[in-house]
């Protein structure tokens, strides 16, 4: 009832806008309350109209209205990108308060356009034009309307993949429309939504698909990919043109044919370079050797830079270009490499993969789409994967973020949808071992040795591979949480060329470690606990998506002086913890007055029902409090 | 602080100053490396730096031509030698302008490959990109980039004002052997220099040389005459690369440079200028331009403004409660845009009628247009941010200053107000702001003021009961002022569990705590600058062993540990306000257990006072304890000689607030 009043009062101040129906700045405010629930926003409308005016060219025009019920999702800047082959016709944005009034209407001098940076490419043609649309209360409402003609890459490129609800949103309407002229087809794929409608007309055909009253899926933490559990449609064209090159998304297999003909040519090596390839795997035992000489070539003489224009996007830079500066993005230095193994007699394949933690689009056989961001070498014979931008990565090493991920090979038969490895628990993790001893001035010399392996190896494989200076590594380690300090007497660092493994080793002296308390000392025996427990969540509603797969071995020895004796925190029995997301287990000994502890943590990626996700915090709450372990001491009694 | 005159007595004195011989300076020619530097393999001093500069200077001069009059130009020349693949990133290189007043020009680039050969970046590899209205990026990377090789390049960097010369730094955060910084500076300009470098070759002398305008100072032009320059040389050799410390303010005043700032100019046929003479005549020459003195001071600028405000502050009776009126008027109506500046953009009622959205000048100029129509005198108070370098208070020097708040006195106490956030009260400037000095620019007594702000505190008062099992649950209350309080009503704003005020810490040492409920207690009488909160929370807070109990009484930590980390400091430690944190907690016991051992009472005290911690134990019926637990920090700013002390200290504190008391189980 209260709502109703207030929502009767707003339709009045709104003013003439009131006649005939409400007006779109109020729809989220008289919206059904199911609409409103755990919605940060509401979509009250999103209108998206894509028009193929031919095979290389398209009309792209869309009305976004969103009005935000508070601040949480709010966002000030308004944007929308573009790139050469594109030209931005209309970008209007206004704001309106809870009454309905216009607060801000957009100006040309309000809108910006600068070159877009996503920090990893050096050069890009892509621009990004905003502005900012202030709400200085909520609810308020945001209109965007943006028109934008399109060709070539652009116009390919940008088909619809229509997404138009996030989690913790609702939506009130939203449509989508793609025409496309006489004689070319359009492929789309459909998820959680009705049917297309689809007319034709003397110029060609329309598809338009509605979505009408959702209500807001709340975010959660671990839950799966928002394409999982929210509508969408995603759409390509049968037929495109890029640049003169034609090609089809009918199949993968025809996409792949497309990415082959665009990089057809691009692999012939110079002269001298094809002589010192076949020079460096002349002594090579068998091919894997040969790779491995190869990819280790190609690490020492050419590094990463990334140059996106245009088609540059899709097509690499020659082998001899790559040659000649010894620098290339990710397909050329892929072309590179295959290019050497091509001399040497070896196969590989360009591969299309998404390295991201979680793709939001998983590539499936029945829609073929490029939802891909990055190129690495596949090699057929050994069932081998090559990360040809990595200057560090050991042969064959692909990495956590594009495993365990459809891809799609670019074979000479054409496209080929493939999965690379899912990540095995045992291969992925760290042993490490930590001395610690108690001294009578209750100082704590501190040793430790860790070898870091797979997936756990990577982030301080980078860190060589991004700091080189000692000190700076060690405040790096020390920042985030792997060394106790920085002032230590002894730091090795070494990386493994020939394989996925990083040892450091660490030795210093802890002034602050020891808690004294009269006669008793408090020592925490864990100086690396393994922590991390899931947010409480007493209302789960989506699904437990777990992605680690890790395998920890930590022991700590800890000495002490003769004068303490230990009041407490030895535990008799092993401490052990099973759920399907891992299995934990700790023991603690004593050798010659010597206490060892150690432990072992399996952690397992698993998909959870949501009226699992008690258990499931509850194994990592369990393990947390098992990690906090506390010894106490005493001063000796003497008898 | 030093000033560089180019005239003879001072340049004397400078001639004396120690140098290094003429042989031991680098003979470098651009384009053409020495075998030894080819190979080079490590940094002298530095084994595991992953780049070295060989060498970098920067040389500023000055062309004149008729049309424009005088103009700047900097060389830069940069060699850098790539001893591991994590440098290659140097090799990739961006140079930015503002081609409304600068441009660059004549870039060269070569790499010096370290088994032989030299190639250079071709022109066509150097793209232009337009980042917006006038700025334009140049990029260029190096081709056959490799481990051993040096990179160079060069350009000119012009500038239409030959006011303040581009800084010049010559430490880095990688090793330096050489870095120099030269200068041909006409007798007609005379500029000072900031900072207190001490160089290893510090030369000026005088030569000759031609350079318009031209003057007829004789009968007969005879065209363009030699004069004296200032020619100067300023070196540094073998610096140790720049390390980051936690704590730090203003750390680039650390870092060897030159910052020139022009003074004077006096040419022949004229007396001399003064650019620039104390601060009286700034706060004249600012009060009467349009973006600041006249901004606020002439009503045609905010007449609009004051007609919309007026019926509130006509309401308000005292000066304090127009000051407080005025500060709520202009944060509910103006949004400031995320930028800050000394001087406004347009009028405060351009900005007003123009969705009230500007700089912080502009913000703070319609507050300073409303305190002084509503009869309360206030001036508009110039800082230079946090991270942004130290006041400098020896000359006037207008380009330190990127910030403009308001400056007014209460009952002969200062206030300080920055209007921007409606629930950062007035008297809080916001917290960048508070870098230790202001200049108020009050045209009849312009001044430097101390920005001292009062002090924040929190009080907690925990209400904890143990379980035998060790779980224990806690009610908090808690009062917050000045900055705790704003930032703790921020967190509320979030409306997430895990971010509502306190919450943070307490997961940090707890992560399995449970957050049962949280709210604000709303008073009869707001003021702003309290905020009253209360805090339910599950948490295992003891850890029972056999016969024992060991309980963790704070469980809100009140230092960390940060700032102990290191042995040894080389920057100043600079917190930007004093604050104390009083934490009260009831610990009932589980029945059956009884307090066996407990800290003893402690006070610890800096020894000028300035920061002090208490702890205490006390069992005040049998059952209950009770830990009173403070920590006041009174001063802002500890000299690196200071470090030790203060970082036993907090090492000490630390200790306290982490040891348990030890219960045990009665017989």
């Amino acid at each position: 009832m209260i709502r109703c009043s207030l929502l009767f009062t707003l339709l009045l101040l709104a003013g003439t806008r009131v006649q005939g129906q409400v007006p779109e700045a109020l729809r989220a405010l008289a919206a059904p309350d199911s609409l409103r629930a755990n919605a940060n926003s509401v979509v009250v409308s999103y209108d998206y109209e894509y028009t193929a005016t031919s095979d290389r060219t398209a009309l792209l025009r869309y009305r976004h209205v969103v009005t935000l019920l508070n601040a949480k999702d709010y966002s000030e800047k308004v944007y929308d990108f573009y790139t050469d082959d594109t030209k931005i016709t209309t970008f209007e944005v206004a704001t309106y308060d809870a009454f309905g009034r216009e607060t801000f209407k957009a100006r040309k001098s309000d809108i910006t356009d600068r070159p877009h940076s996503d920090e990893t490419s050096f050069l890009d043609d892509r621009w990004v034009k905003y502005t900012k649309a202030p709400c200085s209360s909520f609810p308020c409402t945001i209109v965007m309307e943006v028109e934008k003609k399109l060709s070539d890459f652009a116009a390919t490129t940008g088909f619809p993949h229509w997404a138009p609800v996030d989690r913790d949103q609702s939506l009130i309407e939203a449509n989508l429309t793609v025409h496309m002229p006489t004689g070319s087809d359009l492929l789309y794929e459909e998820h959680l939504v009705e049917g297309a409608t689809i007319t034709s007309a003397g110029d060609g055909t329309t598809y338009h698909w509605k979505l009408e009253n959702l209500a807001a899926q709340s975010a959660e933490p671990l839950a799966p990919s928002p394409s999982e559990t929210l509508p969408y449609v995603r759409t390509e064209p049968a037929a495109f043109r890029i640049d003169g090159y034609a090609g089809s998304y009918r199949s993968w297999q025809d996409f792949g044919k497309f990415m082959a003909s665009i990089m057809a040519g691009r692999d012939e090596l110079p002269a001298p370079l094809a002589v010192e390839v076949r020079e460096t795997v002349a002594g090579a035992a068998n091919e894997r050797e040969k790779i491995d000489l190869l990819y280790h070539l190609l690490q020492e003489r050419c590094r990463y830079v990334s140059i996106q224009l245009g088609i540059g996007g899709w097509q690499p830079f020659s082998a001899a270009y790559v040659e000649e500066n010894r620098f290339g993005d990710c397909k050329a230095l892929s072309n590179y490499m295959g290019a050497m193994l091509r001399e040497v007699g070896i196969a590989s394949y360009p591969v299309l993969i998404r390295w991201d933690e979680e793709p939001y689009y998983s590539p499936h056989e029945s829609f073929a789409s490029s939802s891909f961001n990055h190129v690495v070498l596949y090699v057929p014979s050994q069932d081998m994967y090559l990360e040809c931008t990595s200057k560090y990565a050991p042969t064959g090493y692909l990495g956590e973020d594009k495993q365990d991920r459809n891809v799609l090979w670019i074979t000479p038969e054409g496209g080929k949808l493939s999965r690379t490895p899912a990540l095995i628990p045992s291969e992925h993790g760290h042993i490490r071992t930590v001395s610690l001893a108690l001294q009578d001035n209750d100082q704590v010399a501190f040793s430790q040795q860790a070898e870091y392996f797979g997936a756990a190896q990577e982030l301080f494989r980078s860190l060589g591979a991004h700091i080189g200076a000692r000190q700076d590594q060690l405040d790096w380690l020390h920042r985030n949480a792997f060394l106790p300090d920085v002032s230590g007497s002894e730091y090795r660092y070494a990386v493994a060329s020939d394989r996925p493994e990083v040892s450091i080793a660490y030795s210093t002296v802890l002034n602050n470690r020891v808690r004294k308390l009269g006669s008793r000392r408090f020592f925490s025996l864990n100086p690396n606990p393994i922590d991390w427990i899931p947010e409480r969540d007493d209302d789960r509603r989506l699904p437990v998506r777990y992605e680690s797969s890790r395998f920890y071995v930590d022991t700590v020895q800890v000495t002490y002086p003769a004068g303490l004796e230990i009041e407490s925190g030895l535990a008799g029995e092993p401490i052990e913890y099973t759920h399907a997301a891992g299995e934990y287990r700790a023991e603690m000994q004593v050798h010659d007055g010597d206490i060892y502890w150690i432990r072992t943590l399996k952690l397992k990626p698993v998909n959870l029902p949501a009226n699992e996700y008690q258990g499931f915090y509850q194994f990592f709450a369990d393990v947390a409090k098992a990690e906090h372990l506390q010894l106490v001491f005493r001063e000796r009694r003497t008898k | 602080m030093k000033t560089v005159l180019l005239h003879l007595p001072f340049l004397c004195g400078l001639l004396v100053a120690p140098s290094l011989s003429a042989q031991d300076r680098p003979q470098v020619e651009f384009g053409r490396l020495s075998p030894e530097d080819r190979a080079l393999t490590v940094a002298p001093g530095d084994s595991t730096t992953d780049a070295y500069v060989l060498y970098k200077s920067m040389h500023l001069d000055f062309e004149y031509n008729e049309q424009d009059g005088p103009s700047l130009t900097e060389r830069y020349h940069r060699r850098v030698k790539l001893l591991k693949p994590s440098a290659f990133d140097e090799a990739d290189v961006v140079l930015e302008y503002d081609r409304a007043y600068s441009s660059i020009s004549e870039i060269e680039a070569f790499i010096h490959l370290p088994g032989g050969g030299s190639l250079p970046v071709p022109a066509s590899a150097i793209v232009e990109e337009k980042q917006g209205d006038t700025d334009v990026s140049l990029k260029f990377t190096f081709p056959r980039v490799e481990v051993g090789a040096v990179i160079e390049y060069r350009y000119l960097y012009r500038k239409k004002s030959i006011l303040i010369p581009s800084a010049y730094f010559f430490q880095e955060d990688i090793p330096v052997r050489w870095a120099q910084f030269t200068a041909m500076i006409p007798p007609y300009y005379r500029y000072i220099t900031l900072g207190a470098t001490r160089m290893d070759v510090d030369e000026t002398k005088l030569t000759n040389r031609a350079w318009g305008p031209r003057f007829n100072t004789a009968a007969y032009n005879s065209g363009q005459q030699k004069i004296q320059h200032g020619d100067i040389l300023w070196a540094m050799r073998d610096l140790a690369a720049l390390r980051e410390q936690p704590y730090s303010n203003n750390a680039v005043d650390y870092v060897p440079q030159v910052r020139l700032q022009l003074q004077e100019v006096e040419y022949p046929t004229g007396g001399v200028r003064s650019i620039f003479g104390d601060w009286q005549e700034t706060v004249e020459e600012l009060q009467s331009r349009d973006d600041f003195g006249r901004y606020y001071r002439n009503k045609s600028n905010y007449n609009q403004l004051w007609k919309s405000a007026e019926p509130v502050l006509a309401a308000a009776a005292t000066d304090r409660e127009k000051m407080e009126a005025a500060y709520a008027y202009v944060t509910r109506n103006f949004r400031w845009n995320g930028r800050y500046g000394m001087l406004a953009s347009a009028p405060p009622d351009r900005i007003f009628a123009d969705r009230g959205e500007g700089n912080s000048a502009d913000l703070n100029m319609a507050l300073l247009a409303l305190l002084n129509e509503a009869g309360v005198p206030a001036h508009p108070l110039l800082v230079s941010l946090r991270n942004s370098g130290a006041p400098i208070e020896a000359y006037p020097l207008l380009y330190q200053f990127n910030h403009l708040m308001v400056y007014l006195e209460l009952d002969g106490q200062p206030v300080f107000l920055d209007a921007n956030e409606a629930e950062r009260p007035a008297g809080l400037p916001r917290s960048r702001a508070l870098n230790h000095r202001g200049w108020v620019a009050d045209k009849q007594h312009p001044r430097w003021v101390n920005l001292e702000v009062p002090s924040s505190r929190q009080t907690v008062v925990a209400e904890m009961t143990i379980g035998a099992d060790g779980a224990t649950t806690a009610h908090l209350q808690s009062r917050m002022e000045n900055y705790f309080a704003f930032d703790a009503r921020s967190a509320l704003a979030s409306g997430d569990r895990s971010e509502a005020p306190l919450v943070p810490d307490l997961l940090r040492r707890f992560p399995e705590l449970r957050v049962v409920s949280f709210r604000e207690v709303e008073s009869e009488v707001v003021i702003p600058a309290r905020f009253d909160y209360e805090l339910d929370v599950e948490l295992a807070a003891a850890q029972p062993v056999n016969d024992f109990l060991y309980v963790q009484p704070v469980v809100l930590p009140l230092l960390d540990g940060h700032l102990a980390d290191v042995e040894t400091r080389t920057l100043p430690i600079d917190f930007p306000y004093p604050w104390m944190q009083r934490y009260i907690a009831t610990v009932h016991l589980p029945e059956g257990y009884v307090l066996e051992e407990a800290p003893s009472p402690v006070r610890l005290r800096a020894e000028d006072g300035s920061m002090v911690a208490s702890y205490s134990v006390s069992e005040t019926v049998p059952g209950t304890l009770q830990v009173i637990y403070n920590v006041q920090l009174e001063r802002t700013l500890y000299a690196a000689v200071e470090y030790p002390a203060l970082r036993d200290l907090y090492r000490r504190i630390i200790e306290l607030q982490e040891t348990p008391l030890v219960l045990k189980r009665a017989k």
